[in-house]
């Protein structure tokens, strides 16, 4: 048992230490230019990466300013597009699946936005139809991506890929990245 | 209407090593930040075909070749655009003359806002490229072109500029902590003159000749200066940015002059590590390293001079309204 338990253990470590430092610290500048801009932060993904998504918007909005107390402090504005049910199953009901998230980003998205995306496989139609509209509408994308990248790699500004093909170790390291990105957010905002 | 915002930047050691002349014959680099200071460029289609453009003056022209503006002129036919646009500029620090890179944060964010106007996005590296193109080769500006990039690209980088032309722009990552004791350290005084940077910099470009090896030097101190900094030492990185003035200021006679030099030795009698005029020189901002626990001493020693507070950003020129 104690080797089963540590062979997970050891897998996530070796898979977050191959993920590229460089493109975790551009993530942290490309939301900084969001939070500089009163721009919002659009969150999306699928499932467990759906979580992660609600997960890290919650982080960004409330987390990081906390134990601020009264002191007044400019706030980032993360929207997590997975947490709406009436909208999300309006679009899938009624123009299908793939469009849940890129059309409510028509409704919000602005040239100082930003989306992050998360996305084990890479490929999930839904989240490269949005990667698609955020692009036309110029907004910077970061990419949450484990397996080889899939497509939504190539359409990304900032990739944080864990090289791996278990969904466990893809979601787990995608959980320890967005929060060491919150902890140097909750050093950086005084 | 739409408005693009475009920073600042203040610019730490290698200016001057930006200039053709200089980089074609060895590898130019500067390190710099953008600052939370902006230039706000407002693009309207007008309601008749006139051309209104607004800046410490306003002109109301019916054609391109009437504006006076050189840079304005330069950009609007460049893009093409003949008629009926409206354009404001709307700056959080004095126009013209302050070593802030402000005419060429004016020409991204310019260039920025039009080509949405008209319907397009541009990549930082052409932003910068396309706006150093038009205020060097254009308007014939003795500039280098290494505020182009700062404003278009935003952050703290390391920008070389390789000898075949093209231009590398490297972000410095800092820890959140170094990243506040870095800008602890920094004291910024406005020496009350505003000055046109022509002069100056047409006597450093024609010195590049005989120039060369203090530009070298200039060059290879970057990287040195960006390890103290990285590693979190400001007391090596004041004492850079000295040797970096005393070598600057031989460049051009007009660089450093009586006040500057006294407000200087002023600074560095209370203790601070190094400094330097931002920008060409002659006058504007004055930047100086100093232990924190010598600021107040500092400050006294300069109080007749504005302090002006500033952060480091992220940001390089975006679109900030488009409606």
């Amino acid at each position: 048992m104690e080797n089963y338990v540590k062979k997970f253990l050891g897998e996530v470590g070796v898979n977050l230490k191959k993920v590229s430092w460089r493109e975790i610290a551009k993530t942290m500048k490309i939301l900084q230019t969001a939070y500089e801009a009163d721009g919002k932060v659009f969150l999306i993904g699928n499932g467990g990466s759906a979580a992660i998504a609600s997960h890290f918007a919650n982080d960004l909005n409330k987390t990081i300013f906390g134990k601020k107390g009264e002191k007044k402090v400019k706030r980032f504005q993360a929207i997590s597009l997975t947490d709406n049910i009436p909208t999300l199953t309006a679009w899938a009901n009624d123009v299908g699946y793939e469009y849940v998230f890129s059309e409510q980003l028509k409704n919000f998205a602005q040239e100082k936005d930003v989306l992050v995306t998360i996305s084990s496989s890479g490929n999930s139609p839904n989240i490269i139809k949005a990667a698609q509209t955020a692009k036309s509408l110029y907004l910077p994308i970061i990419a949450f991506v484990g397996f080889d990248g899939g497509k939504l790699i190539s359409l990304a500004d900032a990739k944080i890929h864990v090289p791996s093909n278990s969904y466990a170790i893809v979601e787990s390291c995608h959980g320890a990245i967005c929060h060491h990105i919150i902890t140097y957010f909750q050093e950086l905002i005084e | 209407m739409i408005v693009s915002q475009t920073p600042f930047r203040i610019s730490f050691v290698g200016g001057g090593t930006d200039f053709e002349d200089f980089y074609r014959r060895y590898p130019g680099r500067v390190l710099s930040t953008s600052i939370d200071k902006y230039i706000y460029v407002a693009v309207n289609k007008k309601f008749d075909d006139r051309i209104r453009i607004s800046y410490s003056k306003t002109e109301n022209v019916k054609d391109v070749e009437e504006i006076e503006h050189l840079i304005v002129k330069a950009v609007l036919r460049e893009l093409g655009i003949k008629k009926g646009v409206e354009i404001v500029s709307i700056g959080d620090i004095p126009g013209k003359g302050t070593g802030l890179g402000s005419s060429s944060s004016f020409t991204v964010g310019l260039l920025k806002s039009l080509y949405s106007y008209l319907g397009e996005s541009i990549l930082p590296g052409a932003l910068a490229e396309k706006a150093a193109e038009i205020e060097i080769k254009k308007v014939g500006a003795p500039i280098g072109k290494q505020d182009h990039y700062a404003a278009a690209f935003g952050g703290l980088n390391q920008i070389t500029f390789n000898p075949d032309g093209t231009v590398n722009v490297e972000p410095i990552y800092l820890t959140p902590k170094i990243k506040q004791e870095f800008q602890r350290h920094l004291l910024m005084f406005y020496t009350g003159i505003q000055r046109s940077s022509t002069p100056i910099l047409s006597e450093q470009k024609v010195n590049i000749e005989e120039k060369v090896e203090d530009l070298k030097k200039l060059s290879n101190l970057v990287p040195i200066f960006r390890k103290a900094i990285e590693k979190g030492n400001f007391k090596e990185a004041g004492e850079l940015l000295h040797q970096n003035w005393l070598i600057k200021k031989r460049l051009s006679s007009k660089i450093s002059n009586s006040l500057i030099e006294q407000m200087y030795n002023k600074a560095i009698q209370a203790k601070a590590w190094g400094g330097k005029i931002l920008g060409a020189g002659g006058g504007g901002f004055l930047l100086v390293i100093a232990s924190p626990e010598n600021h107040l001493a500092v400050k006294r020693a300069l109080k007749n001079y504005q302090l002006v507070s500033f952060r480091f950003t992220e940001s390089g020129s975006k679109i900030i309204l488009r409606n």
